[in-house]
């Protein structure tokens, strides 16, 4: 106990020597992420440059929330560059920092931490740090938890009632006695805030508003040192109230902006889009690929319960050719159903995005082919299909470009003759051009533009009416189309 | 005839010091004061220098007595820790206090008031028992309880701190034989005289029967509750230090 005691003895000894009046001017305020910011679609892509004054002023005097705020001046950083206001140096600093272990707001004198709020880590902290609701409860947080909340001017004492209250904040009542005083620190071995008291002040709502009446003064109103003023209370009582709200709201923010940043992983453009599309073929000198046309129907939903669902009709006109006095045909109709599963490993935009889509569907179509003086057909009816197909998708809004490749097979029945397997991969394009005045304010236009190399591979189970008249059959048939052509789409 | 030849030798010696020209930092006990660097010296030397009242302890929060502490503005060298500012330090400063008062001991009560409001003498008042009074000498908490006074007023709190701790001056400076004491006003008075105590520099509490003189003084510059003072007898073989207690 001795020389424990010795040594507070000692230690105590510049606590009473040092007496400095706390003179909070100048704030500087750091911002430094070391996770990628993903900014939001469909918002104004904030920096922290035109965040930082917000943040600044909300905890500068008389500007904060409940009136509260302690600070002159402040300087932003963005790391060490200087965004806003002088280079100056001081004891107050904000340091508001993303890691892949949390984001906080941490308010040190020099090395001691008066605040703090540690939230889970986000990829979205721009978004949240320019929400104005959130701004407010975390500088009452941090107001709230200083050992000074506001200062007072001669004016304010001196006006009648005395009315601290100039902003609310939902949730959050002013406190019900405020005590004015002088601060010192002691702050050589162990920071210890001695106030000197001068008075206190009651709270009385009159029609509404927050007025203050003062008590008798304990000590003189001496303006040349700076008076400040808190819950008698003391540091912490709103930062408790203010707490579970904040938490609250930061779900609320991370969740919602979760949403908006995964529907933009996933189209970037919209909720949903139904199309129809044209496509030319791009071969020449093919027997039918030069005349054959593609019509199709495309339907995706990006949102909702019906997230993931897509709907396919590819539509080919029949035509035919004729090929040393014998015809040629192609004609078919394809209708898929799909659901896709998006996986978005990087959290930045513009983005890529994988998606994996499997595939059910009804496939007819037929080819004939003249073969040694012999029309013989391919053909598949009301045939059950699969498929999978995966992609990847490039999102910077208005666009999407997604190139996907696919593998899919009718599935033969024993009463089925023939099997298609088809091998596709191409492009697609999306333009969400805009608005059109006609449209519900829901309803937007897209334009779509697209390639696709498809290979057909027909096997046929041989029969004798395939026999040619020198005994010839084909058993294996392939055919490739490639395409290139664009459309519309109603997106919501 | 012996006590006669003795008030002359005084006299003789009175009227040798109010005749000597005084030196110019011996004019001004105040000026003095200033350059003291008064709360080091005082907890490095067992002077009570800031006092704090408890008044009691509820379990979470700590009660000062409520005391009129600018109505005792410089009636005494001691200051007092103003009780509105008391409480709001314990409220400024949750991470630094130990808890309930009861559940720590005596020295930790102390070395936490200490730090939080600069004191280095405490006084418990608990309501119907004696009060105890905390100081600290040779790197050890000390305390002694005591009857409470009949007044929470400086007229009653005075005195009573005076008795309680047995003395109601000390040196607190030295230079070319005179001594810069504190004290209070209502005893500092022109000419006044006082006692130096022997073997008090060390002690915080000072009981009456040990209570031995080493040297008579007698004020030749008195400002509120600080004088300078010069030696007009002294014991063979004493020399006075900083932190001597003086009664009057």
């Amino acid at each position: 106990m001795g020389l424990r005691f010795i040594f507070v003895f000692l230690l105590s000894i510049p606590t009473v020597m040092h007496a400095a009046w706390i003179v909070p001017n100048q704030l500087n305020i750091t911002f430094s992420s070391s996770v990628p910011i993903v900014p939001i679609p469909d918002q104004p892509q904030a920096s922290w440059d035109t965040l930082c004054p917000s943040w600044g002023e909300k905890m500068t005097h008389g500007h904060g929330p409940l009136g509260g705020g302690i600070f002159l001046h402040f300087s932003c950083y963005d790391g060490d560059r200087l965004i806003e206001g002088e280079r100056v140096e001081t004891p107050w600093k904000l340091d508001i920092v993303s890691d892949e272990n949390s984001f906080s707001f941490t308010l040190l004198y020099e090395k001691e931490i008066l605040a703090q709020l540690k939230f889970t880590p986000t990829s979205h902290v721009l978004p949240i740090l320019q929400d104005a609701e959130f701004s407010t409860y975390t500088a009452l947080y941090i107001l709230d938890s200083l050992p000074v909340f506001r200062r007072i001017t001669k004016a304010d004492v001196e006006s009648a009632p005395f009315q601290l209250e100039s902003t609310t904040v939902d949730g959050v009542e002013a406190p019900i006695d405020l005590t004015f005083y002088h601060l010192d620190l002691s702050a050589e071995k162990k920071m210890v805030w001695r106030p000197q008291v001068i008075a206190s002040a009651a709270r009385q709502d009159v029609d509404g508003i927050v007025v203050y009446t003062l008590g008798a003064a304990a000590s003189k109103w001496d303006f040349s040192q700076p008076i400040w003023a808190h819950s008698q209370q003391g540091p912490g009582h709103l930062a408790a109230i203010a707490k579970p709200i904040l938490e609250k709201k930061y779900r609320f923010l991370e969740q919602s902006l979760l949403e908006n940043v995964e529907e933009a992983f996933t189209t970037g453009l919209d909720k949903g889009h139904v199309g129809i599309r044209f496509g030319v073929p791009l071969i020449k000198g093919d027997v039918l690929g030069t005349k054959t046309r593609f019509v199709g129907l495309v339907s995706e939903f990006q949102n909702g319960m019906l997230k993931g669902l897509s709907l396919f009709i590819d539509y080919w006109p029949k035509i035919t050719n004729s090929v040393n006095g014998q015809t040629a045909s192609f004609g078919g109709v394809r209708e898929n159903i799909g659901w896709t599963y998006y996986v978005a490993p990087i959290h930045r935009f513009p983005t890529l995005a994988f998606g994996l889509t499997p595939k059910v569907g009804a496939w007819n179509m037929k080819i004939v082919v003249p073969v040694d003086g012999k029309e013989i057909p391919f053909s598949v009816k009301n045939s059950l299909s699969l498929g999978l197909s995966g992609q990847v998708e490039y999102t910077t809004k208005p666009f999407l470009f997604r190139t996907y490749y696919e593998k899919a097979l009718s599935v033969k029945f024993s009463f089925q003759t023939t099997q298609v397997t088809v091998d596709r991969y191409g492009l697609d394009g999306y333009w969400n051009v805009a608005q059109m005045k006609f449209l519900p304010k829901a309803l937007g236009v897209s334009l779509l533009g697209f390639a696709v190399n498809e290979v057909f591979s027909f096997k046929k189970k041989v029969s004798q009416d395939d026999l040619t008249s020198h005994g010839v059959a084909i058993s294996d048939l392939k055919y490739t189309q490639i395409y290139m052509g664009g459309g519309v789409a109603l997106t919501w | 005839m012996v006590k006669a030849f003795v008030l002359w030798g005084i006299s003789v010696w009175v009227f040798a010091v109010q005749a000597e020209v005084l030196p110019d930092f011996a004019q001004k006990p105040a000026s003095w004061m200033a350059q003291l660097p008064w709360a080091t010296l005082a907890f490095q030397n067992a002077i009570p220098y800031r006092v704090a009242f408890v008044k009691s302890d509820d379990g979470h929060t700590q009660q000062f007595l409520p005391l009129l502490v600018e109505k005792m503005e410089g009636l005494s060298y001691l200051s007092i820790a103003d009780p509105r500012s008391a409480t709001f330090s314990y409220q400024l400063n949750p991470s630094f206090i130990h808890g309930a008062f009861h559940r720590y001991s005596v020295s930790e009560r102390w070395e936490e008031l200490s730090v939080l409001l600069g004191v280095n003498t405490v006084v418990l008042t608990p309501p119907d028992q004696d009060w105890v009074v905390i100081g600290s000498e040779k790197g050890h908490v000390v305390e002694r309880k005591f009857s409470p006074p009949a007044g929470i007023d400086a007229q009653h709190l005075y005195p009573w701190l005076r008795d309680s701790l047995g003395y109601n001056g000390v040196i607190v400076a030295l230079r070319d034989g005179y001594c810069l004491v504190v004290s209070y006003r209502d005893l500092l008075k022109k000419e006044a005289q006082g006692l130096v105590l022997a073997d008090s520099a060390e002690a915080f509490f000072v009981e009456k029967k040990k209570e031995k003189g080493e040297a008579l003084i007698q004020a030749v510059s008195v400002e509120g509750n600080v004088g300078i003072f010069r030696s007009m007898i002294q014991a063979e073989g004493a020399t006075f230090q900083v932190g001597d207690k003086v009664v009057f």
